[in-house]
């Protein structure tokens, strides 16, 4: 799996530096802090090499967590479920573009599910309700996740660069909610010069994360 | 302390509520603390209910909530799998849900699958709490409920159980409304506490301390408790304290009580206020009375202003009323009769006055004080009696007051005396009123059917002229009354000097005491010569005196004042010795010379000369001596007067009668009077020879004279035509500045012997 990643992280970073003129886009929330897991929509006609739909997105379970939280994928793309976890998972979604339900799996099963309609997908865990995620299906735009720092890097085609037109983008973040149109539009002028997104949104107060005093509990006992 | 009577009745009512009020308040205070004894006890006992209840409806809950989870088929499918990882993460998940703080899993068999506990888990299916029982694990108690798993068939049991800790007695604190703490029994230990954390400390160490024991701990805390004790799985037993703040309870009685000490804090102040007005309803009207008897006491009698009420005090009021012109009316009869006469009700001499020095005082004021003097009232009332002497002061009062003027003022100044007080008049209307005032007092008195007359003497002296000062005005007056009565007039207005000649007259009495011891007198003798050839054949005794003060006085001024303060006993005496003396000296060469004492009235009726004649007479000296005396001083007390007379005359002594002529000289009466000598009064000789009426008088009287035997002296003869017809008429002997003045001892003596040398 992890050959796989690397793989197509390679692909990505060759096709930009061989005949793309790559911009990098930072999002930041009302407050100035960069927005993670961001999701910029953008016109697959302004970009240098827009994908198409993809047989082996991984979306893993690690630590009771989907990884990454989210995804962005183009329509008919089929998702990998490895479960990296020791325990069982139980995977479902009620949402409107793909319901489904993955019940209780281990590491050796991988279950697959294709994503052939457009719209956001939120996953969650029977059994483990802090487990979160999400899935970002389009066909005419393609979508790119906003990494730790907030940045996204996009390349887009000479004749967008060159003309120097304005670009419309669409910024989404789970906190807008699972409809995509919720997500901002931002007027985008070529070439960029200040590559700062700012969001009219600020993250809702951080949950108290503290593991479980059950789980320390049993954990008392030992395995 | 509390003199005013309304401070007084103000703190007996003051006392009387406090005691009242006093009493309520132990009442309330016993009532409601038995009545909060009762209350927390019945409160207890609710709250115990509600907290028995409220547990069983929380088990309730919470049984249910474990059978949602167990329901899960997500839940049913993870134990299903057998792995207990997965079991465990689904446990954590779903208890996470429901809040749980204790999860055990077992096989239907009874052996542990997952649990978050060590816990004895065959108790916890044993079925017989009914699912819902209570544990302790680790010193915290937990509510638990176990419930079966299936699937369908019973997979596992399921244990969920929840803290009962602070916060949870909290909450059913607000419902049960009593603080609650579980405590362990054996060993003992404070499970959980609502009780605040202060008290909660308290009572853990209460719970350890073997001595106090909480019992004693909660009285002390003043805490109410209800307790009951729960079992737990394990056998434990937990006990519930149940307990509410005394002080708390007794809060909604403390404030009865402050209402009903403000109530009676009201009533006190309302009761004050009201002692203090029916206080004041009483002692005003005594105030009243009493600056109404203060008024009396000063001595003011005017009416006092008390009201006329109905009640006691009015009457009270009108007693006082009577009472007070009682006594002004006996006040006004008594200073009437301290001010006045009570025989005439005139003024008396006090009130007079104090009339007379208001007048003197007023400078305005001018009139004149008349002193009217009864002369002789004492032999009247000596003779007739005090009654009827009243009876004539009565009616001479009011003869005089018949002659007063409106604003005359008429007093009785004295026994006989009266004063009559008149302003603004002039001397010649004075002089009239007394003429007319004589003229009715010489109309006789009528008293038990007799008729007096009777002779009175008036002064009259003009103030302020006469004097500005009470006393001189008063001796002045009396003076002028001295001098009518002495010049025998009706009366007499005061003149300059008449004041001086008392005066005199008072020193010479100051003086005369002191004269014979001093030698101030002096004796001369003035010769009694022979008509036939002026041979000296007597001399008359005659005295001197020089005083340093006062001059020369005369006999005729000292010798009346000896007379009536009885010196002239002394005076006598001492003339008598004096002429011893002369007699002893003078027989030496001439035997028959003889010498003239002059004798008083007063010697008479006086054993002293008497006596010392007695002894003179023993040595021979009765023919020598010649005793003079004048008629009027036989007047006063004729019987002894003339009885001592007898005597001397039958001793030897010749006896003389002196100033013959000037009384009431009646010769029957001198025939009865052992008497040798006649001496004419001067009156008769001193102008003999110009008036023929005074040589009848002396020629007949000579001729009387003779008839009865007596020699006849005739005094004051002052020329030697009267020596002669004196001499024609038989006179037998002459005295007189004609023959020789009054010589002194040493010149009689020269003239006896030259006389001697010429016979």
């Amino acid at each position: 799996m992890i050959k796989q990643l690397a793989l197509s992280l390679i692909m990505i970073v060759f096709s930009a530096t061989s005949w793309a003129d790559t911009q990098t886009i930072r999002v930041l929330d009302k407050n100035g802090n960069p927005v993670n897991n961001a999701v910029i929509l953008i016109n697959k006609s302004v970009l240098a090499s827009p994908h198409g739909a993809q047989d082996n997105v991984i979306i893993d379970q690690v630590d009771k967590q989907f990884v990454p939280k989210v995804s962005s994928i183009q329509e008919g793309s089929t998702v990998v479920f490895p479960n990296s976890d020791n325990i069982r998972h139980h995977v479902y979604s009620f949402s409107k573009a793909k319901p489904f339900e993955l019940k209780l799996y281990s590491d050796q099963e991988r279950p697959k599910v294709t994503f052939d309609k457009p719209g956001v997908v939120t996953l969650g865990c029977n059994i483990h309700d802090d487990m979160i995620g999400y899935v970002v299906i389009n066909n005419a735009l393609q979508g790119f996740v906003s990494d730790a720092s907030g940045k996204v890097s996009i390349e887009f085609n000479d004749a967008v660069s060159k003309q120097s037109q304005a670009i419309t983008l669409r910024v989404w973040h789970p906190w807008m909610g699972d409809d995509l149109n919720a997500g901002e539009l931002i007027e985008l002028k070529m070439p960029i010069k200040n590559s700062d997104i700012k969001l009219d949104v600020a993250p809702p107060a951080p949950k108290k994360e503290e593991k479980s005093r059950l789980e320390k509990r049993f954990n008392r006992l030992g395995a | 302390m509390f003199k005013q009577f309304k401070v007084r009745l103000a703190v007996i009512f003051g006392i009387l509520i406090a005691i009242a009020l006093s009493g309520a308040v132990l009442a309330v205070l016993l009532t409601t603390s038995n009545q909060v004894e009762r209350t927390l006890q019945r409160e207890l006992t609710v709250s115990e209910r509600l907290f028995r209840e409220l547990m069983d409806s929380r088990a309730e809950q919470l049984r249910r909530a474990a059978e949602v989870l167990t329901d899960d088929f997500g839940f049913k499918r993870a134990v299903a799998t057998e792995d207990r990882d997965t079991i465990v993460s689904a446990l954590v998940n779903h208890g996470d849900r429901i809040g749980t703080d204790l999860i055990a899993l077992q096989n239907p068999d009874g052996q542990e699958i997952a649990s978050t506990h060590n816990l004895d888990l065959k108790q916890l299916i044993s079925g017989e709490q009914g699912g819902k029982a209570l544990l302790v694990s680790e010193g915290q108690l937990y509510q638990v409920v176990t419930v079966p798993v299936t699937a369908p068939n019973l997979i596992a049991w399921a244990t969920l159980g929840f803290e009962v800790n602070n916060t949870l007695t909290e909450q059913l604190k607000e419902l049960a409304n009593a603080d609650i703490t579980l405590w362990l029994e054996q060993p003992s230990l404070l499970l959980a506490s609502s009780l605040p954390a202060s008290l909660r400390e308290g009572f853990a160490q209460a719970l350890s301390s073997e001595q106090q024991g909480y019992d004693g701990w909660l009285q002390q805390s003043g805490l109410a408790l209800q307790e009951t004790t729960l079992t737990t799985v394990g056998g434990d037993v937990v006990h519930v304290s149940l307990t509410t703040s005394r002080a708390e309870a007794m809060r909604q009685f403390d404030e009865l009580l402050v209402q009903i000490l403000l109530i009676g804090a009201i009533a006190l102040v309302i009761t004050l206020i009201v002692a203090l007005f029916v206080a004041k309803t009483i002692s005003t009207p005594v105030a009243l009375l009493s600056q109404a008897a203060s008024k009396l006491k000063s001595g003011d009698y005017s009416p006092t202003n008390l009201q006329s009420r109905k009640d006691e005090f009015g009457q009270l009021a009108d007693t006082f009323e009577s009472m007070r012109s009682a006594i002004a009316l006996r006040e006004r009869k008594v200073r009437f009769q301290a001010t006045h006469d009570q025989l005439t009700e005139l003024p008396n001499r006090r009130e007079l006055q104090r009339l007379l020095n208001e007048k003197l005082g007023d400078s305005a004021s001018s009139g004149w004080l008349l002193l009217i003097n009864i002369r002789n009232f004492r032999r009247l009332n000596d003779s007739v009696g005090q009654r009827m002497g009243d009876d004539v002061l009565k009616q001479l009062a009011g003869r005089l007051l018949s002659g007063c003027q409106s604003n005359d003022i008429l007093a009785r100044f004295g026994g006989d005396e009266f004063a009559l007080v008149t302003e603004g008049e002039t001397e010649s209307r004075i002089a009239r009123r007394l003429e007319d005032l004589s003229v009715r007092l010489n109309v006789p008195f009528v008293v038990g059917g007799s008729q007096f007359e009777l002779k009175f003497n008036c002064g009259a002296v003009q103030f302020p002229n006469h004097a500005t000062e009470l006393d001189s005005l008063i001796r002045r007056a009396q003076v002028s009354v001295k001098h009518a009565k002495e010049h025998n007039q009706f009366n007499a207005f005061y003149q300059e000097g008449f004041d001086e000649a008392h005066l005199r007259r008072l020193a010479i009495v100051e003086q005369l005491p002191k004269a014979i011891a001093r030698g101030s007198f002096t004796l001369v003798a003035q010769p009694k010569v022979r008509a036939t050839d002026g041979r000296t054949v007597a001399a008359e005794m005659l005295i001197r005196w020089h005083d340093e003060q006062l001059g020369w006085v005369g006999p005729d001024e000292f010798i009346p004042l000896a007379e009536q303060s009885g010196m002239i006993t002394e005076i006598t005496h001492w003339v008598v010795e004096q002429a011893e003396q002369w007699v002893n000296q003078l027989r030496t060469f001439e035997d028959d010379i003889k010498l003239s004492i002059n004798i008083s009235a007063v010697d008479l009726i006086n054993d002293k000369l008497a006596n010392d004649l007695v002894a003179l007479s023993q040595r021979n000296m009765q023919r020598y001596l010649i005793l003079e005396v004048t008629e009027s001083a036989l007047m006063n007390e004729p019987e002894k007067s003339i009885a001592c007379l007898k005597m001397l005359s039958e001793l030897g002594y010749e006896i003389s009668i002196d100033d013959y002529g000037t009384g009431y000289s009646s010769l029957s009466q001198i025939r009865r009077l052992p008497i040798n000598e006649l001496k004419i009064d001067r009156a008769f000789i001193q102008y003999l020879m110009t008036q023929p009426d005074d040589q009848s008088i002396v020629r007949s009287t000579i001729q009387l004279a003779h008839e009865l035997n007596l020699r006849v002296v005739a005094e004051g003869v002052e020329d030697e035509a009267s020596w002669h017809w004196l001499l024609a008429n038989h006179c037998d002997v002459l005295q007189g500045y004609y023959f020789s003045k009054p010589i002194s001892f040493e010149e009689l003596h020269l003239r006896l012997l030259k006389e001697k040398e010429h016979a």
